[in-house]
């Protein structure tokens, strides 16, 4: 009776598993991000993004928030509510991530790295290329 | 037989969660200490030079978490300027000792914190698994060895050079 209960409790709990994880990979589709204000030239991305990271009511266990998953210090960054208000906000969520994206692009613009873009690049070859550069 | 396969789904559902995200009994808990919002420059001098980063405001928030033991006590202190990445922030734990500098003993990208002086999160910490972390972002592991963060954890002295 016991191990039948533990089978079945176990079960339960894959099948959980599954189902929440099957939740937060989901993301939002590049429809509803359009409507939620998100460039229509960026919104294939963004739900790319998205489908890594949550839906606009996502809270991860790290306190990390949305479609986006802004954590606390990124959030403070970006918006000036409550938790409980940017979850329930998909417009302050596009508006935060578009920031979030072009502060990202302009730091990069900043430490040189933009000129990279388009171009493809190999982790390793790069470090051998940055420690032997050629005569 | 539906209340006890009931009964035996939440529990399991507890015990999931549990292992996720409580602190192990044989850890030692840090505490929050405090908050230097806004701030052009670090009041206990862990972020200093490059360390410091402030972002285009020109200010960066620093949150302490302590714990005192027999040998000093340790402090931990989160950095959100500009080196962090979306979800982590250069955080360092230091042994305080009176009248001198504070000696770095963990140097590394961690976590977020959830605040808890910030009325803002007044909701979602209070909410399910995001509980438990936001109370106890940092642990002394139950070796002495190891800082805990959530799901990853730091050699003590085995701070980045």
């Amino acid at each position: 009776m016991i191990r039948s209960m533990l089978r079945r409790a176990f079960a339960d709990a894959g099948f959980l598993l599954c189902l929440s994880a099957a939740a937060a990979l989901a993301g939002e589709s590049a429809a509803s991000l359009t409507a939620a204000g998100i460039p229509s030239n960026c919104a294939v991305f963004a739900a790319k993004v998205s489908g890594s990271e949550g839906n606009f009511g996502s809270i991860n266990p790290y306190g990390c928030l949305g479609a986006f998953q802004f954590c606390p210090g990124t959030f403070e960054r970006y918006y000036d509510g409550s938790a409980r208000s940017f979850l329930n906000d998909p417009s302050a969520q596009a508006v935060a991530w578009t920031q979030y994206e072009q502060a990202s692009w302009s730091q990069a613009e900043k430490n040189g790295m933009t000129g990279w873009s388009g171009s493809r690049s190999v982790m390793a070859a790069a470090a051998q290329r940055l420690t032997n550069p050629p005569s | 037989m539906r209340t006890r396969r009931a009964a035996a789904l939440a529990m399991t559902t507890f015990l999931l969660g549990a292992m996720v995200t409580e602190t192990s009994a044989a850890e030692i808990p840090f505490r929050y200490k405090i908050s230097y919002r806004n701030v052009t420059s670090d009041p206990d001098r862990i972020w200093t030079g490059e360390a410091f980063a402030p972002g285009p405001s020109g200010t960066v928030t620093i949150h302490e978490y302590e714990l005192r033991t027999d040998h000093g006590d340790l402090v931990i202190s989160q950095i959100w300027d500009a080196d962090c990445s979306s979800s982590t922030c250069p955080t360092r734990l230091v042994r305080l000792v009176p009248h001198k500098p504070p000696t770095v003993l963990v140097d590394d990208m961690m976590h977020q914190v959830v605040p808890p002086d910030d009325a803002r999160f007044a909701t979602v910490a209070a909410n399910g698994v995001s509980a438990a972390f936001a109370q106890r972002p940092f642990a002394l592991g139950a070796d002495g060895n190891t800082l805990v963060n959530g799901d990853v954890t730091f050699k003590i002295g085995g701070a980045k050079p």
